[in-house]
C-alpha cells in the first residue's frame, strides 16, 4: 500500500530549498517538469501518479514572481485534476504579501487576490512563513499555517554573534517594533526603534532613533529586506549614535535592485537572511551575506501536517 | 440625500441621530423587536425598493444581539428590493480577533465580514479597524475611516496649544501601537516614545494601580459584613448608576423595542446637560465631591464581587446575572492589546477567583474599602483645586506620596520611587504587583520628562495596561501629565471607575463610536468624548453621491 504518502513537488523558484526539505523528509522530489511554451505560457507535466496522495508543492515568491505564481497555480490545478487527496501549497515567502491593505486610496489588496487564486486553483492547505501581516491568514477560508523564523533567528544570534549579550535589538521602522521586542524579550536584551518618515515607497527621507545604542552591538531585525535602502540608512544612523557594530537579520531577503551595492558600501558588519528566497549567487557578490537555514522548520511542518500532529510546537522551538 | 434611507439599529441611537442631523435627514422608521424566546426581528417601516439603504449599527456591550440585529436588517432590506445596502459600523465588532493568535485561534473578524456579505451588504463603512488588513476579509468594498484627523484636531487645539508641541509626547503602551503613535506624533509635531513591557511568560507584566489593588482584593473576602455589604447595597440603591444601567438593560429586553424617537432626542440633549452638571459640581467644590464619593466608591464595585457574595441577596443575584458573564469575558479578552496574552489572562482570571481568602482578611477588606473611599475623595478634592492644568504639572497628582499610605499593596508599588532627572532611556523598572509572585519589567524607550503624555491606542476597554503605563510614566519618567487617547472607548465593567480613581491619569479622550451608557459618562469626570458623527455623515454623503472618500483620511470634514 503506497496510498497517501507524502509527495513533494517543486516549482522553479527555489529548487535548492525544495531539495533540502525533501532530503530532511527522507524522500525524493517528485518527477515534475515545469517549462514554458514558446509563447511564454507555463507548461506543467506531473511525471508520476499523485492519486490519493498527500501532495506538498513548494514554491517561494521571488524572482520572476508572476511566472512562479502561475507555475504554482497550474501545478496545484494539475494535482487536483489528477485526484490528489490533499494539496498543500508551501510558500516560504508569500508573494504579494506587502499588498495586504488599502494603505492609500484605491490601493488593491493583492494578497487577498493571491489567496483567492490559490483557493480556486484547488489548494486545500497553505504553509507559509512570517507573513508580512498575520491577518493574511484571514484572507483564506482554508487552514493556513504561518510558521515563524524567530526561533531560528534567536539561535543564530546566540551562536553566531560574538558579544550578543551586549547587543541591542533595533527595529528599523515602527511597524516592526513588535517583532523586535519579541526577540529582545527572548534574549533579555534592550531594544530601540528607528522612525523613518517615508515619502515614497522605497525612499526614506529622515530617520529618528529612539533608544540608546551607545557602545552596543546593534542588531537590526525586520521581516523583509528589498532594496536595503532602509537598512543602510538605519545602520548609518546607529553608527552615528555610537553603536559599536551593526548586524541586520531579515527573514525574507528579497535583495533586489541595488541592494547588494548598498550592503557592500554600508557600515553593516553582516546581513543575515533565511533561505526562504534563493541568494546563493548574491553571496558571491556580497561577502557580508549570511544564511539561516529554515528548511528544517518547513520540513518538520510538512511532516507534522501529514501525520496530523500539532504544528504550534514549531512556533516557539527551532528544529535541528 | 435623494433615494436614500438611513436606518439605525439599537446599539448607538445617539450617534445615529447625530449622523442623521448632519445629513439633514430623518432616521427611517424601523421596528426592532424581540420575541419572547429572544429572537430578534426587524420590520422596516417604509419602502426601500430601489433605494440606497444605509444601516448604522456599532458594536456594543451586547455585541451578538446587535450584530444579529444588523444582519437581520440587512437581510430585510435585501428582500425588500433595496438597490444597494451599506452597513455603517463605526466600531466593527470582533475586530480584535483579526488573526490566529499563535495557535488554534479563530479569525472571528473574518467570520463577521463573511456574515455581512452573506446577509446581503453591498458596502461597509467602518472606522479605525484594529488591523487595516481586515478590509481584505470582505468580498465587498470597505471604507475604513480614520478618527485620527478628528482626534488630532482636538488635541492640537486643547493639549498641544496649551503645553506647546515641544512639551507633548505621544506614547505607545506596547510595540504593536508604534506605527499609530508615530503617525499622530508627526501630525501634531510632537515627540514620541514607546513603552516596552517584558513579555516573557515567567514575568508576565502585571501591575495594578493602587486603586485596582483595592478593587481586586475585595471579591476575595468571604462574605464580609460591613463596608462591602453596604457598598453593594449602595450600588444597588434606587437611582444609582449601576442600578439604573441594569434596569435599563432589563427594560431593553422587556420592551417591544420599537424605536422611540423622543428618547433619541432626549439622549442628544442629555449630553449638554451633563456638561453643565459637571461645571456646577466643580463650582461647588470639595463638599459636593466629598458627598459624591461614597456613591462613586459604590459604583466601582466590580460585578464579580456580587456574584461571589453568598448567600446572595435578590439584588446581588440580579447584579450577578447582569454582570458576571460580561465581566468574565472582558477580563479574558480585553487585556490583550499585546495580542498574545489571552491564555495568560484567562489563567489570571482563574487565579483571581481561586485566591484563598486568607490573603485578604476582613481587616484588609475594611482597610481597602476605606482606602478606596479615601482615595476617591482625595482625588476628587484635588481635582477641584486643579484648574485646567495641562499647561503645568498638576500639583494635585501625588507622585511621591501614595494616595493613602496605610495599605500595604500600595506601599509595595510606590515605595522606592522618586522623581529624578531623566536620561533618554531608562533602565527597566521592576514593578511588584499586588500578587507577590508577579513582577513586570517596564521600560520606556524615548523621553517624556516634563511633557504632557498622550498615551495612544486604537481602543481602550479594560484600562489596567494603560494605568500601569501611566503610573510608570508619572512616577518613574517624570511626565507632566498623562492623557489616554483612543479611537474606540469600550470601558466594560468598572473600567471608567478604575480610571477615575487612578491618580496618574488626567483625562481619557475617545470618540463616541462605541455606545457608553450616559450614567457612566456622567459619573466620570475624566472622560472626554469627541464626536465623529460628522466624519461618518460625510462618508455616507460622499458615498451616496459617488464622490471620493479618501479626502477624509487626513482631513476633517468640517
Amino acid at each position: 500500500m503506497s496510498s497517501n504518502s507524502i509527495r513533494i513537488l517543486a516549482g522553479n523558484s527555489h529548487p535548492a530549498l525544495a531539495k533540502l526539505i525533501a532530503k530532511r523528509l527522507g524522500t525524493d522530489l517528485a518527477n515534475v517538469t515545469v517549462s514554458k511554451y514558446s509563447n511564454q505560457e507555463t507548461a506543467v507535466t506531473i511525471g508520476e501518479s499523485v492519486r490519493d496522495e498527500d501532495v506538498y508543492i513548494i514554491q517561494s515568491g521571488c524572482g520572476e514572481i508572476n511566472d512562479h505564481l502561475m507555475e504554482l497555480l497550474i501545478m496545484i490545478n494539475a494535482c487536483k485534476t489528477a485526484s490528489a487527496r490533499r494539496i498543500t501549497a508551501v510558500l516560504p515567502c508569500f508573494p504579494y504579501a506587502r499588498q495586504d491593505k488599502k494603505d492609500k486610496s484605491r490601493a488593491p489588496i493583492s494578497a487577498k487576490l493571491v489567496a483567492n487564486m490559490l483557493t480556486v486553483a484547488g489548494a486545500d492547505h497553505v504553509i507559509t512563513m512570517d507573513l508580512h501581516a498575520s491577518q493574511i491568514q484571514g484572507f483564506f477560508d482554508r487552514p493556513v499555517d504561518n510558521l515563524y523564523g524567530e526561533p531560528s533567528v534567536l539561535r543564530y544570534i546566540r551562536e553566531n554573534i560574538p558579544d550578543w549579550k551586549n547587543a541591542i535589538i533595533v527595529s528599523p521602522d515602527a511597524g516592526g517594533a513588535k517583532r523586535a521586542t519579541s526577540i529582545a524579550d527572548h534574549l533579555d536584551l534592550d531594544f530601540a526603534l528607528i522612525h523613518k518618515e517615508r515619502k515614497k515607497a522605497n525612499e526614506v527621507s529622515r530617520m529618528v532613533l529612539v533608544g540608546d545604542v551607545k557602545d552596543k552591538v546593534a542588531i537590526l531585525v525586520d521581516d523583509m529586506a528589498d532594496t536595503c535602502g532602509t537598512l543602510g540608512l538605519a545602520a548609518k544612523t546607529l553608527m552615528d549614535n555610537g553603536a559599536s557594530a551593526v548586524y541586520a537579520i531579515v527573514i525574507h531577503g528579497v535583495l533586489s535592485g541595488k541592494a547588494l551595492d548598498v550592503i557592500n558600501n554600508s557600515v553593516l558588519t553582516r546581513v543575515v537572511v533565511t533561505n526562504t528566497i534563493p541568494h546563493a549567487e548574491k553571496k558571491k557578490i556580497c561577502p557580508k551575506l549570511d544564511t539561516i537555514d529554515v528548511s528544517a522548520v518547513l520540513a518538520e511542518a510538512i511532516r507534522r501536517t501529514h501525520n496530523g500532529e500539532s504544528v504550534s510546537y514549531l512556533f516557539g522551538h527551532a528544529t535541528i | 440625500m435623494r433615494n436614500a434611507k438611513l436606518f439605525a439599529g439599537t446599539s448607538h441611537l445617539a450617534l445615529a441621530q447625530r449622523v442623521a442631523t448632519h445629513l439633514g435627514v430623518e432616521l427611517a422608521p424601523v421596528s426592532l423587536r424581540r420575541y419572547t424566546n429572544r429572537e430578534t426581528t426587524a420590520d422596516l417601516g417604509c419602502s426601500v425598493r430601489d433605494k440606497d439603504v444605509y444601516i448604522l449599527q456599532s458594536g456594543s456591550m451586547t455585541t451578538n444581539d446587535h450584530l444579529m440585529e444588523a444582519l437581520i436588517m440587512v437581510s430585510a432590506a435585501k428582500l425588500a428590493s433595496a438597490r444597494k445596502i451599506t452597513v455603517v459600523m463605526p466600531y466593527f465588532p470582533y475586530s480584535k480577533q483579526s488573526k490566529k493568535k499563535k495557535r488554534r485561534g479563530a479569525i472571528s473578524g473574518k467570520l463577521v465580514a463573511g456574515m455581512l456579505g452573506v446577509a446581503g451588504a453591498d458596502h461597509v463603512i467602518t472606522m479605525d479597524l484594529h488591523a487595516s488588513q481586515m478590509s481584505g476579509f470582505f468580498t465587498v468594498p470597505v471604507d475604513n475611516l480614520f478618527s485620527e484627523p478628528t482626534l488630532a484636531r482636538w488635541l492640537a487645539e486643547h493639549v498641544v496649544k496649551e503645553a506647546g508641541a515641544d512639551h507633548v509626547a505621544v506614547v505607545a503602551k506596547n510595540a504593536g501601537g508604534a506605527k499609530r503613535v508615530t503617525a499622530l506624533a508627526d501630525r501634531l509635531g510632537a515627540g514620541f516614545a514607546l513603552i516596552h513591557t517584558d513579555n516573557a511568560p515567567s514575568t508576565r507584566p502585571f501591575s495594578r494601580t493602587p486603586s485596582t489593588v483595592a478593587l481586586h482584593t475585595l471579591p476575595q473576602t468571604p462574605r464580609g459584613p460591613g463596608m462591602f455589604a453596604t457598598a453593594v447595597s449602595a450600588a444597588m440603591a434606587p437611582g444609582s448608576p449601576l442600578r439604573a444601567s441594569i434596569e435599563r438593560a432589563e427594560s431593553d429586553e422587556g420592551s417591544d423595542g420599537a424605536l422611540d424617537v423622543r428618547t433619541i432626542v432626549d439622549a442628544g440633549g442629555r449630553g449638554k446637560k451633563k456638561g453643565k452638571a459637571k461645571k456646577a459640581a466643580k463650582a461647588k467644590g470639595a463638599d459636593v465631591d466629598a458627598a459624591a464619593a461614597p456613591r462613586r466608591a459604590a459604583f466601582y464595585v466590580s460585578p464579580l464581587t456580587a456574584a461571589q457574595e453568598q448567600p446572595p441577596t435578590p439584588e446581588a443575584l440580579e447584579l450577578g446575572d447582569a454582570g458576571t458573564p460580561g465581566v468574565e469575558i472582558s477580563e479574558v479578552l480585553n487585556q490583550s492589546d499585546d495580542d498574545d496574552d489571552d491564555a495568560l489572562d484567562a489563567s489570571r482570571l482563574l487565579e483571581m477567583v481561586n485566591t484563598p481568602a486568607d490573603e485578604a482578611g476582613p481587616s484588609d477588606l475594611v482597610h481597602n474599602a476605606e482606602a478606596l473611599a479615601q482615595a476617591a475623595a482625595g482625588i476628587l478634592e484635588q481635582r477641584t483645586h486643579r484648574a485646567l492644568s495641562l499647561g503645568r504639572r498638576p500639583a494635585a497628582v501625588p507622585v511621591d506620596t501614595p494616595p493613602s499610605s496605610d495599605v500595604p499593596p500600595m506601599q509595595r508599588i510606590t515605595s522606592g520611587t522618586h522623581l529624578q532627572s531623566d536620561p533618554p532611556v531608562r533602565p527597566p523598572v521592576a514593578v511588584t504587583s499586588w500578587h507577590k509572585k508577579r513582577t513586570a519589567r517596564i521600560t520606556l524607550v524615548g523621553d517624556v520628562s516634563d511633557k504632557v503624555v498622550l498615551l495612544l491606542d486604537d481602543m481602550i476597554d479594560h484600562p489596567s495596561s494603560f494605568l500601569t503605563a501611566a503610573e510608570h510614566l508619572m512616577v518613574h519618567c517624570g511626565a507632566r501629565a498623562v492623557c489616554i487617547v483612543a479611537a474606540h472607548g469600550l470601558f466594560s465593567g468598572s473600567s471608567l471607575g478604575e480610571i477615575e480613581i487612578c491618580p496618574y491619569v488626567q483625562s481619557v479622550i475617545v470618540t463616541n463610536s462605541f455606545p457608553i451608557p450616559d450614567e457612566l459618562t456622567t459619573a466620570s469626570s475624566k472622560l472626554i468624548q469627541i464626536d465623529i458623527a460628522p466624519v461618518l455623515a460625510e462618508a455616507i454623503r460622499r458615498n451616496h453621491n459617488g464622490e471620493s472618500i479618501s479626502y477624509l483620511f487626513d482631513r476633517n470634514p468640517y
